[in-house]
């Protein structure tokens, strides 16, 4: 009954923070690292549902440009990390990675699924404007509200409706399905979950790449790496700051103190 | 300001948040766009129905642009619909039009470049290099939720508001403000200081993974490093992401076999 309830409340909590990626205000709450976290939370396991959301994030950060729908990366890292809170203390702890990225793959599934939905609704979002347009256009307001109402809800209940079913009978699934993985699929498992978040770093590299940027990542990745090799024990603060202002002092003197020619 | 209050360009500022929630394949955010801009008409238009309902005809055709830069359309639309002439509504509804047309496509470019490949990509990178320096901890994973929300809303919310007053009030020399801005230096300096942040958190994910593919740290990192440069070869070859991630998967598995 307790576990229900969570599962319910837990999809209408997704479905909500889901249409901040798209549909209402766009302010970043509904991105990976953040829904990991509160995913996580809410089924009892708070640092798991963080190393979903970071290892999710940067792979799905390409954005909505125009008319193309991408994958929805809030319900990758929300389904992920829910099923994986909810499958970790079922299994044997040495199975943790393994689980982890079988429910990411899991995820991915419920992220394209949303994706297609969304679609869909834009299909009916069209439908939806031609039936309440002429009354639109004899200056009712009630009218648009309902337009912009209907398309809202419709989006949030086909969402709730998508995470109820993962959160309950996809995670029964994925447990029965680990279940007879073999050892050496968990272990293959295991290596994707290493190799993931360079899959990120890879997205965002080619996001980011220039010419001027692509030395500069090498010089600061080759002295990170030395300086963390030397200094295990590194003040997170103090690396954070001595980066930031290598990266200040880099952007000024070769983009912003440059002669014009 | 003529008929309408700054209170309510405001009111009809903050509605922006909902310029995609009825996102159409046909007119795209046209409904969103003529939700903000309603109040807006109605105070304009006060006791001229016809006028006011001849001005919801006008925005309720094709809409599209960059959802933080459409706040510049809102006020320069606001400004024309109040300041125009209504003696001939045929060019009125022309040079609205055009006006608009206009506006969409260099906002959406701008905007699409500032935010969807800069700053966006830029804050979450901020938010995950420091849960992972600080070992994704819960003081770590609040400090980069909060840092990634600045970084990026911090801009969002101040070029929004910006842009909806400026284009409102200095509607004419709207495009030579947004020339003067150095959008060219502002990206190059988003691209610099994410490779170089990219650098230390790539840095820092191979010193401080839980866990290793080979025993030797220095090897492993070898290997995902090679396996890194592999990734982004296919991705330059324009490789969807879905497609690295399931064949990522499968070489592990194999490997596995393998190994």
């Amino acid at each position: 009954m307790i576990l229900t309830a969570r599962i319910v409340f837990a999809a209408l909590v997704a479905a909500a923070l889901e249409l901040d990626t798209y549909f209402v205000g766009m302010t970043l709450i509904s991105q990976p690292i953040i829904v990991g976290g509160i995913a996580g939370y809410m089924f009892g396991d708070l640092q798991t549902g963080i190393i979903i959301g970071t290892m999710v994030q940067l792979i799905w950060v390409s954005p909505p440009v125009g008319a193309h729908v991408p994958p929805s990366s809030s319900a990758i890292a929300f389904t992920g990390a829910a099923l994986s809170a909810q499958l970790i203390g079922k299994n044997l702890v040495a199975d943790r990675e393994s689980l982890i990225m079988l429910c990411i793959i899991a995820g991915v599934g419920t992220g394209y699924f949303v994706g297609q939905m969304d679609i869909w609704n834009r299909n009916l979002n069209t439908r939806i404007m031609h039936l309440f347009e002429q009354d639109i256009l004899k200056g009712s307001w009630i009218h648009v509200i309902l337009t912009q109402a209907f398309a809202l809800l419709v989006k949030y209940i086909s969402n709730v409706v998508i995470y109820i079913i993962m959160f309950s009978y996809g995670a029964y699934l994925l447990n029965r399905i680990f279940s007879t993985l073999s050892p050496d699929m968990k272990q293959g498992l295991d290596i994707s979950y290493c190799v993931m978040p360079v899959i990120g770093m890879a997205v965002i590299f080619d996001l980011f790449r220039t010419k001027l940027g692509t030395n500069f990542y090498g010089i600061i990745l080759i002295l990170c790496y030395l300086i963390l090799w030397t200094y295990r024990q590194i003040n997170p603060l103090f690396f954070a700051l001595a980066v930031v202002s290598v990266c200040c002092l880099v952007i000024y003197n070769f983009v912003w103190d440059r002669k014009e020619a | 300001m003529k008929k309408g209050g700054i209170s309510s360009l405001l009111w009809s500022g903050f509605k922006l948040n909902f310029l995609q929630s009825s996102w159409n394949f046909e007119r795209l955010q046209n409904i969103g766009f003529l939700f903000a801009i309603r109040n807006m008409l109605e105070k304009t238009y006060r006791g001229e129905k016809d006028r006011f309902l001849a001005s919801l005809k006008r925005h309720i055709g094709f809409f599209n642009t960059h959802i933080f830069f459409s706040s510049a359309v809102l006020g320069v639309m606001v400004r024309l619909e109040e300041e125009f002439p209504n003696d001939d509504p045929k060019r009125k509804e022309d040079e609205i039009e055009s006006a608009k047309m206009g506006m969409m496509g260099p906002l959406a470019a701008i905007g699409d470049a500032l935010f969807w490949s800069g700053l966006k990509p830029l804050a979450l990178l901020t938010g995950v290099a420091i849960v992972w320096l600080t070992n994704f901890s819960t003081a770590g994973w609040i400090a980069g939720a909060v840092s990634s929300l600045v970084i990026y809303n911090a801009p969002r919310v101040i070029i929004k508001y910006f842009l909806l007053i400026k284009a409102y009030f200095h509607y004419k020399d709207l495009f030579v403000l947004i020339q003067k801005v150095k959008f060219q230096s502002i990206m190059k300096s988003i691209k610099v200081a994410g490779m170089g942040l990219l650098g230390a958190s790539m840095a820092v994910y191979f010193m401080k993974k839980p866990l290793t593919v080979i025993s030797s740290r220095k090897l492993d990192s070898l290997l995902l490093f090679i396996a890194f440069w592999i990734f982004t070869a296919a991705l330059r070859k324009k490789s969807p992401v879905i497609y690295i991630f399931g064949f990522s998967i499968f070489i592990s598995i194999i490997i596995a076999y393998i190994i």
